[in-house]
């Protein structure tokens, strides 16, 4: 599992800026569940494929569904760099482990 | 995927207009007054008798073809003379009003002023009228706002803009194709539309409609094909008005998509979609946590917006396109001002629009995802 590419956002009005995350496999449970040594995950799984929330307080949030081969990220303010960089960390992370 | 946003660009274009295309490009090109085939000249002369003929349209008026409404609106507003008047518009304006007169009212030309419609989006004739002033020089008019989906009075401002001399630009990017038209009895001065959306043609072209004793001047100079030993604009419609090259494609897919409209009947295309749109608005209606933007006594059946709880509009359209492939707009549909007036302000909202292609399954479909998103999301 790879992270391929992000893509800027500029529709979305519901955050500071959002961000498409693009994988090279879709993700799976496991893959999520290992974001909550960032943050809280909350799943529903009468949406979707089951449609998921990484909330990282007071900097971003992550949503997107299981089985999809991508997600999006939205900031609570303008310090996209840092905290884009402290995602693509905890990928790496996460894909090592 | 389920595609319920007609209302931004109609998909899919039905068959015809896919082949005219393909036909087109096929085949040597004809560019009026640039080669010496003379076909191009009575193919474009015949279409602009058929759209003119489809908004019935009689011979006091002209159509000038252009890549949509945003440039026929800048050809009506800075080809008027509205130096030192002032323009009122109403908070239904999509932003190619919006910002083509903000821009000459921040060059210090015109003064700007905005009749607000009222809590479910419609338009009471009397606050246009109570902005009227000796310096009204035009007003600038939705026919149907792209946001509520509601029909604007625009008989009734034509008649009060002719009363007290005033020219009446009407946008018409989401009224046509979706209820009949008539502009001798409308009577505006100029009257903006596009292909692309109701009309079933392609992106990039449109077109303007103008009174021909309006007195609009030159928007765009440039070449013509015509008179070209000139060295300024010749004054000959369409010449005037139809500087550089034509959108040929654009134009015939216009003319295709306005068969087709003919052809099925624009009465069956409003009762298919009103069908289509009462399924949804009486299942909205039974749920207390979807509310709905919209006056019933002036709906045209094309769009509808609503929100689902406290939940914002991109969080619900994005759940519709990830968890079930249903292509919806969210967010103020550059349409900034009636968001003030319908409470739907920063956000704005959800916004569906089905066309004569869509099926009943499909919009179950989205009933039962909204309606699950309203129940697990709230």
């Amino acid at each position: 599992m790879k992270l391929l590419y992000l893509e800027i956002i500029e529709t979305c009005i519901e955050a500071k800026s959002a961000y498409d995350a693009f994988f090279s496999d879709t993700l799976s449970k496991e893959f999520i569940d290992k974001f909550s040594k960032i943050g809280k995950v909350v799943y529903n799984e009468k949406i979707g494929s089951t449609y998921f929330r990484i909330i990282v307080r007071g900097k971003y949030t992550i949503k997107g569904f299981i089985n999809s081969d991508n997600f999006r990220i939205m900031m609570a303010d303008n310090l996209d760099n840092e905290y884009l960089y402290e995602i693509k960390q905890n990928i790496e992370n996460i894909t090592k482990s | 995927m389920i595609y319920l946003n007609n209302t931004a660009t109609s998909y899919p274009k039905p068959s015809s207009v896919v082949n005219c295309i393909g036909d087109y490009l096929s085949n040597p090109p004809t560019n009026f007054g640039r080669n010496t085939n003379s076909t191009s000249k009575s193919i474009i002369s015949d279409i602009r008798s058929s759209v003119l003929s489809f908004f019935e349209a009689n011979d006091d008026y002209n159509i000038v073809f252009t890549s949509g409404s945003t440039e026929s609106i800048n050809m009506a507003i800075f080809g008027s003379n509205l130096i030192d008047g002032e323009v009122i518009i109403s908070s239904a304006e999509h932003n190619s009003v919006i910002r083509s007169l903000m821009e000459l009212k921040n060059r210090g030309k015109i003064e700007l002023k905005i009749a607000q419609c009222n809590y479910n989006g419609s338009l009471d004739i009397n606050s246009v009228q109570e902005l009227l002033t000796n310096k009204t020089k035009m007003i600038v008019i939705n026919h149907i706002s792209n946001v509520t989906g509601n029909i604007l009075d625009v008989k009734e401002i034509s008649k009060l803009a002719k009363q007290n001399n005033i020219l009446l630009l009407i946008d018409g990017s989401q009224s046509s194709g979706n209820i009949p038209i008539n502009l001798n009895e409308i009577n505006p001065d100029f009257f903006a539309f596009t292909s692309h959306k109701s009309l079933f043609g392609l992106q990039g072209s449109g077109g303007l409609i103008i009174r021909k004793d309006s007195q609009l001047g030159t928007f765009k100079y440039g070449g013509t094909g015509f008179k070209s030993n000139m060295l300024t604009q010749p004054e000959e419609f369409p010449h005037k008005y139809e500087a550089g090259t034509q959108n040929i494609p654009g134009i015939l897919s216009l003319a295709k998509g306005i068969e087709f409209i003919n052809e099925i009947g624009i009465n069956n295309i409003i009762e298919h979609k009103k069908k289509l749109m009462l399924q949804i608005i009486n299942e909205f209606e039974k749920n207390n946590n979807i509310k709905m933007y919209y006056d019933k006594n002036n709906y045209s059946w094309s769009v509808l917006s609503f929100n689902i709880g406290n939940l914002s509009p991109d969080e619900v359209s994005y759940i519709l396109k990830g968890g079930y492939d249903i292509e919806v707009r969210a967010g103020v549909h550059c349409a900034p001002l009636i968001h003030h007036n319908i409470g739907t302000d920063p956000m704005g909202t959800v916004r569906v629009s089905p066309s004569i292609f869509t099926t009943e399954e499909e919009v179950a479909v989205l009933i039962e995802a909204v309606k699950l998103i309203a129940s697990e999301l709230v």
